[in-house]
């Protein structure tokens, strides 16, 4: 048997368990309710939210592009570390209100939230397309991070389409199955054994290639201590776009809808636990990191095409004596990719269903809504991979931007929970004016100012407006009621 | 001002802190790749220290909630 037929055996392994999770997960639940579907009756404990959470987050981008990161830009990786951690603080804070009330008046997404404070069926739309304009993109991405994997662990004889079509094929049907709970279960899996694989190939790599991680620091700090900070002479990255880009994914990391809906699969107190827990998962990325900084001075940078394939070049040429943990090694990534896809996949399928289809037509019944969701599983799945395996990359490059905008809803939340006079006007204004700042930065403008994410610039245009537009339109009766209900929870 | 608001506002107060201590200008403090402590450079372990210290904070606030 050849090195990559065990490596298959050992990937197949992994895909069927992945499965048979997100199928069980399901079993004696109502197939045919929404709640169900969307939010898994609100009753999910601390340790399912601890790997949902974790999970989701933890996606292919830090199991690629986290060592990629380190490897070609040192100090700037330690970027993911920071917003990981910081990142679910504000939950803390404004998950408790938005749970209790989501529970209150029966919301399942985003879209509901913001809607029903403010009373515009347009803002709830808004959201829907701005939720799945960020969500396509996204899987595209994990998409192509499962396809690569496939594809490099064996020798380019499972050709890109099949490795896609296989394991994306899988997270398809039992998100449309199991709902919320067939993601969540198998994140519990995914995430236990990508944190584990993780742990292993980091210190495997600095241990063999280094002999122990001081060495290999001290090493790189010999060569080049400025590779270990941040806007030194020889660094490669300036503090304003460092500082920047933390509170960016501070204020932007809950507004994910994906992640935002997750407020009301639980109750007030287990999400306090998580955020207080959340911060461990974080040091779990650590040894991420440590794969990508144990390919200096071993792998030259002008030896990979993308920073990207540190991993897999490290695996492909140091990692070549047993079969089956390079079979392993390939499930952790794997499954890095699966446990963010499954959730973005479900949070694309209940935007649709209810911020989009449900708010233009209001008299849909809740099983017809409900089949809409997993049907949209289906379609948005498609797109994805369709875009995945025949998009070029210049086009995937252009509609990653897509997901710049989402720091922009930002300020509807904190406006509904917190700032009693601002109405609808004022917030689609805000959103709008948000959005199209941010792409302009992002696109058309040559450099930014302060070397600043273009986000940031976006959220002060958005926050101004919104003030402006509080003050200068009145709200109406209903939107008065909505405001005080919501400020008071 | 009720007391769960009190709580909130403390919260954020802290979020602030910790975020003040990772980002520039505070940042300075642990942007430096020597001296390696357990190994790591400086800036690493700085930042594994605010996590640490965001994690016990964090669980003060939920003992305290729990309280009240």
């Amino acid at each position: 048997m050849e090195k990559w037929h065990i490596a298959l055996v050992a990937i197949s392994a992994y895909l069927v368990l992945a499965f048979v999770i997100g199928i069980m997960a399901g079993r004696g639940r109502s197939f045919f309710s929404l709640s169900e579907y969307a939010v898994g009756d609100r009753s999910f404990n601390l340790f399912i939210m601890w790997f949902l959470m974790g999970g989701t987050i933890f996606s292919a981008f830090a199991f690629l592009g986290g060592p990629g990161w380190a490897f070609s830009k040192g100090a700037a990786s330690f970027y993911i570390l920071v917003y990981c951690t910081l990142g679910l603080m504000p939950w803390y804070v404004i998950g408790p209100k938005i749970s209790r009330i989501g529970k209150i008046n029966n919301y399942i997404t985003m879209g509901d939230f913001l809607g029903d404070r403010f009373q515009s069926r347009i803002l709830t739309i808004l959201v829907g397309i701005v939720a799945i304009l960020a969500f396509i993109p996204y899987l595209t991405l994990q998409i192509k991070g499962m396809a690569y994997i496939f594809n490099v662990l064996t020798y380019g004889n499972i050709p890109i389409w099949l490795g896609a079509l296989f394991s994306f094929g899988i997270v398809v049907i039992y998100v449309a199955t199991s709902g919320v709970r067939g993601a969540a279960w198998s994140d519990v899996f995914q995430a236990i054994l990508m944190l584990t694989i993780a742990w292993v190939l980091g210190l495997y790599f600095v241990n063999s290639l280094h002999n122990g991680i001081g060495n290999m620091f001290e090493k790189i700090v010999q060569q080049n201590p400025d590779f270990l900070a941040i806007g030194k002479e020889n660094s490669l990255m300036s503090e304003a776009r460092y500082s920047s880009n933390i509170i960016i994914s501070m204020i932007g990391f809950v507004m994910w809808p994906h992640l935002f809906t997750k407020s009301f699969t639980t109750t007030e107190k287990r999400i306090k636990t998580t955020v207080a827990v959340y911060p461990i998962f974080a040091l779990f990325l650590i040894p991420v990191l440590f794969i990508g900084f144990s390919g200096i001075g071993v792998v030259a940078q002008n030896e990979l095409e993308n920073s990207g394939q540190i991993l897999p070049y490290l695996i492909t040429n140091h990692l070549t004596d047993s079969g089956i943990l390079y079979g392993v090694v390939g499930a952790g990534a794997l499954a890095a990719a699966m446990s963010s896809s499954d959730a973005i996949t479900h949070g694309a399928s209940v935007s649709f269903g209810r911020d989009i289809c449900k708010a233009i037509n209001p008299n849909i019944t809740e099983s017809t809504e409900l089949w809409i969701m997993r049907g949209a599983v289906f379609g948005v799945g498609f797109i994805s991979y369709f875009i995945a395996i025949f998009g070029s990359d210049g086009l995937i490059q252009l509609l990653l931007g897509a997901y710049g905008p989402i720091a922009q809803l930002a300020p509807g939340v904190y406006s509904a929970l917190f700032y009693k006079k601002a109405n609808k006007n004022s917030i689609i204004l805000g959103l709008i004016g948000g959005v199209l700042v941010t792409l302009y930065y992002q696109y058309f403008s040559e450099s930014s100012i302060y070397d600043l994410h273009p986000g940031l610039i976006g959220i002060l245009v958005n926050i101004v407006l919104v003030i402006i537009g509080s003050i200068f339109f009145k709200q109406d009766k209903n939107e008065i009621a909505k405001a005080k209900e919501f400020t008071t929870i | 001002m009720s007391n769960r608001n009190k709580i909130d506002i403390l919260f954020l107060l802290f979020s602030l802190l910790v975020l003040l201590l990772l980002t520039f200008p505070l940042f300075r403090f642990g942007n430096s790749a020597t001296p390696l402590v357990l190994g790591l450079p400086f800036s690493l372990f700085w930042i594994i220290f605010c996590i640490t210290i965001q994690f016990v904070g964090i669980i003060i606030f939920l003992i305290y909630d729990r309280d009240n």
